[in-house]
């Protein structure tokens, strides 16, 4: 075998062309940067500093001015100093004696055990049946991934006008020779207005959870799921001891933004009934109210939230980080 | 290396265009000083009266007019009048204009309200409909009043009717409550078919989209048992002390309120208590199927305001009503009251942004929109609706000759009018909360399927409650201390 050994040529590029790499590398990052930096400096850091300020605020005539620019609630006096400047929260924690607003944050609090404790674990089930290919998983895709591709308002209307008196279920009752009274007139009124809400949340959340789900366990590698098919695991074994710890990463996420539910779930009720019939959330009324001038109400409404959620929501991350070790694959 | 340009080529391209897209799509940018541009709700008047309202202002001024119908115009006017937007003229209702005059975002108007209109002798004010100039005037940023916004509609609600219908039966239209009822139970009893396996019912409603309908007779009745001054009382929502702090009293159904669930509990009566006298699933039916059991003549009155003639002919085949209708005097609460109209819509708004560069040529347009072709233009355009104007010397005789629906709204509106609107604060800066149904829950649709919890003396005691419990909040959030 013939071997060369011939001295190493170095290029060296001049100085000009490295001048122009290094400003073209530069402009690239630039560009590709300034769009999101905009973003996330305009909507997102402008947005909550914005919030954060109206909790300092106050109307006086006609405007919101920061509460201490306010006489009717600053009287001058420095032992009132700290009651005037949390104002808007000492508001907020006043209403909490109000019947209203513990509804408000009961029916809240309900979508978290709709997402974290009804929904999520139905995704699993149902994202394993996927994964798994059992039969008709084809037909499940469908169900479970229409919810997820249609806007909300368009969804919301076909959940409704499914289940209306002259929706098609109500037809094919009617064509069954079914009785069904005013069963369909009734559901989204009074105390079973509620229960759809529910209902829809489950139905076009599993969509959302199941996509993701199925992405988590698609990663699992067949090689593991075969060993266990060797060594005679069953489906129910399986599920529990390797596709829940492996997904284990998938599953946390969205046990958080079920959790995060609770803050988060807004148009549903709107649409479905306006937010009447118990069904009115915290998001649902944080947008109602910011359609009024009285901004400092939702944005102190909005930041307690925040506060109060936002450790509650690491701690419970931090501790389902600890169920299962993260493993690569 | 060329890879590289033409992706920095691309991106920069794309940068561009993100920039350039976030502008707006309006044409403020490339207005002339000739030109002004409005936006106008998208809502039951069309947009063909602006069309004409717009030509003949334009042949007349040469100012050139472009407008836009948005239903989105209130989610972006706040942004449009504090930072610049494409508009010059803003028309809708829910403009919450007396937040946006405080911090000086809308032009003063007082010029306006003295100037003179074409064809008239006195001043812009004196062409207002009764009531509308006391309602547009507000201290503004440097903290003296002035007016701010024209208002934009007057209307007319209650209870429209198959003209045919009644005149092929000899119906004759009820003038008290009584009568109604009893028209009700005619009805039901003359058993005439519907062409569709069941008989014409007095009335088609939609509960799911628009049971705030019944407001419009269940508010009249409430005037005529209360009296103007009560309501003038309760809609400035002070005390029985004359103090913002319990002003929740105003709700007391044993009071203050005693009318308002007396005039609730006739509709209750009329309706959530006795199914035979509307469609069957009407308190669960959209507004499609409303209109659409109205207008094939399944029902003899369908609650409705004055948009009704414009949407209902946009139902029907071809786009015209196969029978003529008509809004009734809504029958009155006893006999011996005076008829009234509750002035719906009349919080519409039209409102010039301060920083619009053509406030004088808009200023012109709302003016032209007072003379006697634009207004009678406007009725015509828009189906039997009516701006906020006096039309006692808009001669309509050409139009209420063939139209039955114009000339029964323009009888209507030709009663004592009222309006709740409240120049109390509370009302606008907690919006949705201060109102006749104490925070927009309405209990039309749920009486009707739940008749036992939603009784007369029930709904007064949650109104009452309900107001009571969210005072001091709503207060601190005001601001207002006595």
């Amino acid at each position: 075998m013939t071997r060369t050994v011939a001295p190493e040529i170095k290029v060296t590029p001049s100085k000009k062309s490295k001048k122009v790499s290094h400003i073209s590398t530069n402009l690239f990052v630039i560009l590709m940067l300034i769009y999101p930096v905009a973003q996330f400096l305009i909507m997102w850091l402008g947005v909550n500093v914005n919030s954060i300020f109206l909790t300092f605020k106050s109307f006086y005539n006609g405007k919101l001015v920061w509460v201490f620019q306010n006489p009717s609630i600053w009287d001058g006096n420095s032992a009132h100093f700290w009651s005037t400047l949390f104002y808007n929260y000492a508001t907020l924690f006043e209403s909490f004696s109000s019947p209203d607003t513990q509804s408000l944050f009961n029916a809240s609090l309900v979508y978290f055990v709709i997402s974290c404790l009804i929904t999520l674990p139905i995704s699993m089930v149902f994202s394993y049946f996927v994964f798994k290919k059992i039969a008709g998983n084809a037909f499940f895709k469908v169900i479970f991934f229409l919810p997820c591709i249609l806007p909300l308002f368009i969804l919301t209307m076909v959940y409704s006008l499914s289940l209306s008196p002259n929706g098609f279920i109500a037809g094919f009752l009617n064509a069954m020779g079914v009785s069904y009274g005013s069963f369909f007139d009734d559901l989204f009124i009074g105390s079973r207005a509620q229960w759809m809400v529910w209902l829809f949340c489950i139905w076009a959340g599993i969509g959302y959870d199941v996509i993701l789900l199925t992405a988590g366990m698609s990663r699992i590698p067949r090689d593991i799921l075969e060993s266990c098919k060797m060594d005679g695991v069953s489906p129910m074994r399986e599920f529990f001891k390797i596709i829940i710890p492996l997904s284990w990463p998938t599953i946390t996420t969205l046990f958080i933004f079920g959790m995060m539910s609770v803050f988060t779930v807004t148009f549903q009720p709107f649409f479905l009934t306006a937010g009447q019939y118990d069904t009115m959330t915290i998001g649902l009324k944080i947008y109602q109210d910011s359609g009024g001038s009285a901004l400092q109400g939702p944005a102190t409404l909005g930041l307690f939230c925040s506060v109060v959620g936002a450790p509650i929501i690491v701690a419970t991350r931090w501790g389902l980080n600890k169920c299962y070790q993260n493993v690569g694959f | 290396m060329k890879k590289n340009r033409m992706m920095l080529l691309a991106l920069g391209a794309l940068t561009s265009l993100a920039g350039l897209s976030a502008c707006g799509g309006g044409g403020n940018s490339a207005k002339t000083d000739n030109e002004i541009w409005i936006c106008v709700y998208d809502g039951g008047y069309g947009t063909t009266w602006l069309k004409d309202v717009s030509e003949s202002f334009t042949a007349k001024t040469g100012i050139a007019v472009h407008y836009d119908a948005d239903t989105s115009v209130l989610d972006r006017i706040e942004s449009a009048l504090k930072d610049g937007g494409d508009y010059d003229i803003y028309m809708s209702h829910g403009i919450n204009w007396q937040s946006y005059a405080a911090n000086g975002w809308l032009a003063d108007l007082d010029d306006l309200y003295t100037s003179t209109v074409d064809g008239f002798s006195g001043t812009f004010a004196d062409r207002l409909a009764n009531g509308a100039a006391a309602l547009s005037k507000i201290a503004g940023s440097d903290n003296v009043e002035h007016y701010y916004k024209v208002c934009y509609t007057q209307g007319a609600g209650g209870f429209v009717y198959n003209v045919d219908m009644f005149k092929k039966n000899n119906w004759t239209v009820p003038t008290t409550y009584d009568e109604l009822t009893t028209l009700c139970s005619t009805i039901n009893a003359a058993k005439i078919s519907d062409g569709d396996r069941g008989y014409v019912t007095p009335f088609a409603w939609s509960g799911k989209d628009r049971q705030y309908y019944w407001d419009y007779p269940v508010f009249e009745w409430w005037y005529q048992l209360a009296g103007k001054d009560k309501i003038d009382t309760v809609t400035k929502y002070m005390g029985p002390t004359g103090k913002y702090a319990d002003g929740y009293e105003m709700y007391n159904p044993t009071s203050y309120y005693k009318e308002f669930t007396q005039a609730y509990d006739m509709w209750y009566k009329l309706i959530a208590t006795n199914s035979a006298n509307s469609m069957a699933s009407s308190y669960s039916a959209t507004l499609a199927s409303a209109q659409a059991n109205f207008v094939n003549g399944k029902s003899a009155m369908i609650p409705y305001a004055q948009w009704a003639k414009y949407e209902l002919a946009a139902i029907a085949d071809g786009g015209t009503l196969p029978f003529n209708i008509a809004m009734m005097k809504t029958p009155k609460a006893t006999a011996s009251a005076g008829d009234c109209n509750y002035m719906v819509g009349f919080g519409d708004s039209m409102v010039i942004p301060a920083n619009s560069k053509q406030i004088e040529n808009s200023k012109k347009f709302l003016n032209y929109m007072a003379t006697e072709e634009a207004c009678k233009t406007f009725v015509k355009d828009s189906n039997g609706a009516f701006l906020a104007f006096d039309y006692n010397k808009v001669d309509l005789s050409s139009l209420e000759a063939t139209d039955t629906f114009v000339k029964s709204v323009h009888e209507k509106l030709s009663n004592t009018n009222f309006s709740l609107s409240s120049t109390n604060p509370i009302t606008y800066r907690t919006v949705n909360c201060v109102m006749p149904w104490v925070g927009n829950k309405y209990y039309y649709q749920q009486a009707c399927q739940n008749n036992a919890d939603n009784t007369a003396d029930k709904v007064g005691a949650a109104l009452y409650s309900t107001a009571k419990s969210n005072w001091p909040t709503w207060l601190r959030n005001s601001s207002l201390t006595d």
